[in-house]
């Protein structure tokens, strides 16, 4: 059950037909490209990310290597494609993950005597008050640099946006007439939170997560350009635009296609975000 | 937000009351960033006294005793966390694992550099954003300039960096490639770091103007004979710029951020890099000492833009 409003109950009646913008087709075609290329990379190159040619070192674009070759002559097409699962399971694993916790953390704090609610939260605010790049560098840090700790340093950077959200839209719920007539007909609180609390949570933060899943890419991708994440024969790409450094002046292609393929994927995420945001709005606000 | 009636006592009186609070926040999200510090720094594993003297030390026992003595490991662990907050007043924050040198005295010699970026940055970021919102003022431009922002905030600033390296130092020859000190060394990392900044204030801005126009006192600054560049000048351009100020703190958040990644990138000295070379050698004392500097810069930031808020928008210089 979720709040009952008139202008959504007509509209199921009538079904107004939802015009979705070509941006957003588009944003979505782009998703499903990757998440196949990151699923199954033989689909699109048979060649291996890791061969080596010292012969072919440095060459240009070409039918044999549609994004041409790096400085150890491996075929960056193909890099490319095989990045792609790294980069996106850094964005989705780290915001599914930062998702569970915050809903936990949001909740618990939404629905907790006054005095702890206001703890957690100026803990939040205290968090909140760092860019999450910040966050990432001090897990980092902590832990040591490496794949998984990378995931983790996004994760936890993560968690402070979408606890805050879930903790504003607990509190809410909670306040409104639906929750009281529940409790007085004796409902138990767990029930109260599964049917009427979660619920209400999930649009706001499905929206605020597609946009998410991108900075995650973003930061994972940066962090790993720095020499925090994999190291270097993985196929990643911040990593493939920090070895591109060394042959700016001699071989464009080695960092061009991989940051096209990061901001490619941020764009698409970022215009699937704010489409699902205009749609939302209405359930939401 | 809870709005008590404030009454008049003039604005200094009205901006105090406003402000205590604020300063009280303030104090402690910094303290709870000296907190975090203090608690990094002595749970983590690994004896502080043996990251000092390497792995491959054969400095006696009696020797590390002393030293523990020293720094004052060897007291109750809430007499350190006193004593650390004592120093963290004074600007102390213990000594470098791996430079041998005050933290202070490390983060202080880098610190110039980094704030000529962030400066030149911010100066770059709102002269674009402000070029794109007043020029985009019908629907082809505006559909461009919303496309330019979506790619300025969605493209990494290691690779757009990279690109502009490509273009003017490779192919132009406009800007040196890497090190060099002079202004013109620190045109290109200022433009990266500025471009998605740039972006979304131009976002936040074009759609201020926007709302702003529509509003009845521009009617009547028209009906006066105002053209378009008296309304900019005098009306609209500060209401579109009041949500963009509020953004300041994640501004300058961004910048501390992002200057890791570019002064890496371009090889530049400064914060970032210190930053770096810390994570990379679990120099902690380093580490703990940019956050509480970071939550000091964002704590100021803060106060600032409340200083400042009325200041721009005359309707809350009263009553409030």
């Amino acid at each position: 059950m979720t709040v009952v409003r008139p202008d959504l109950i007509e509209s199921s009646g009538t079904r107004r037909r939802v015009r979705v913008p070509v941006g957003a087709i588009l944003a979505g075609a782009v998703l499903a490209l990757l998440v196949a290329a990151a699923l199954f990379p033989s689909l699109f190159t048979s060649a291996d990310p890791l061969a080596t040619a010292t012969s072919e070192s440095q060459s240009p674009p070409s039918a044999a290597h549609l994004f041409g070759t790096d400085r150890l002559g491996r075929d960056v097409f193909s890099r490319v494609v095989h990045g792609a699962g790294l980069s996106l399971s850094f964005g989705f694993t780290a915001t599914l993950i930062a998702l569970v916790v915050a809903v936990f953390i949001g909740v618990a704090s939404g629905l907790a005597p006054r005095a702890v609610d206001n703890v957690l939260m100026r803990v939040l605010e205290i968090a909140l008050a760092f860019p999450e790049v910040l966050v990432a560098l001090v897990v980092i840090a902590l832990l040591g640099p490496g794949t998984a700790n990378l995931v983790v340093a996004i994760t936890i950077a993560a968690v402070p946006v979408y606890a805050r959200v879930v903790r504003i839209t607990t509190v809410q719920v909670r306040q409104s007439g639906y929750v009281e007539a529940a409790v007085a007909l004796g409902q138990r609180r767990s029930a109260i939170i599964v049917r009427h609390v979660l619920p209400n949570v999930v649009g706001p933060l499905l929206v605020l997560a597609t946009i998410g899943v991108g900075t995650a890419i973003i930061t994972g991708s940066g962090l790993s350009f720095l020499g925090l994440g994999p190291s270097s024969p993985t196929p990643e790409w911040g990593l493939m635009l920090s070895d591109g450094r060394s042959s700016l002046g001699s071989a464009w292609w080695i960092s061009v296609f991989p940051g096209l393929a990061i901001t490619a994927t941020v764009i698409a995420t970022t215009v699937l975000g704010r489409y699902l945001q205009g749609r939302f709005e209405g359930v939401t606000r | 937000m809870t709005e008590t009636a404030v009454p008049t006592r003039g604005r200094a009186g009205v901006a105090i009351v406003r402000l205590l609070p604020r300063l009280l926040g303030a104090v402690v999200v910094v303290w709870g960033a000296a907190t975090l510090a203090f608690l990094v720094l002595h749970l983590v594993p690994g004896d502080p006294v043996d990251i000092m003297l390497g792995a491959q030390s054969t400095v006696s026992g009696e020797v590390r005793d002393q030293i523990r003595a020293d720094l004052g490991l060897d007291t109750p662990i809430l007499q350190q966390y006193v004593s650390y907050l004592g120093h963290v007043v004074r600007g102390d924050f213990g000594m470098s694992y791996r430079l041998r040198q005050p933290v202070t005295t490390v983060i202080g010699a880098q610190l110039m550099p980094t704030v000529e970026l962030a400066g030149l940055a911010i100066a770059l970021a709102v002269a674009i954003a402000l070029l794109v919102a007043v020029g985009a003022r019908n629907r082809v431009a505006r559909a461009i300039a919303s496309f330019v922002e979506l790619i300025a905030i969605s493209s990494p600033t290691f690779w757009t960096g990279l690109l502009l390296l490509m273009l003017f130092s490779f192919q132009l020859h406009w800007f040196p490639v890497a090190g060099g000190t002079g202004i013109e060394a620190l045109v290109l990392p200022a433009l990266t770091l500025a471009l998605p900044i740039a972006g979304i204030l131009s976002q936040v801005v074009r759609h201020g103007l926007d709302r702003v126009e529509r509003q009845p006192f521009v009617d009547s600054a028209r009906a006066r004979g105002l053209g378009y560049a008296g309304l900019l000048g005098r009306h609209t351009l500060r209401h579109a710029s009041l949500p963009a100020v509020t953004l300041a703190a994640y501004i300058v958040g961004s910048l501390l951020g992002g200057a890791v990644i570019v002064e890496q990138l371009f090889g530049r000295p400064g914060i970032g890099r210190v930053a770096l070379d810390a994570i990379n050698n679990r120099d902690l004392p380093v580490v703990m000492a940019l956050v509480v500097l970071a939550a000091v810069v964002f704590v100021v930031v803060n106060i600032v833009v409340d200083l400042l808020y009325p200041l721009l928008d005359p309707r809350l210089r009263t009553s409030r």
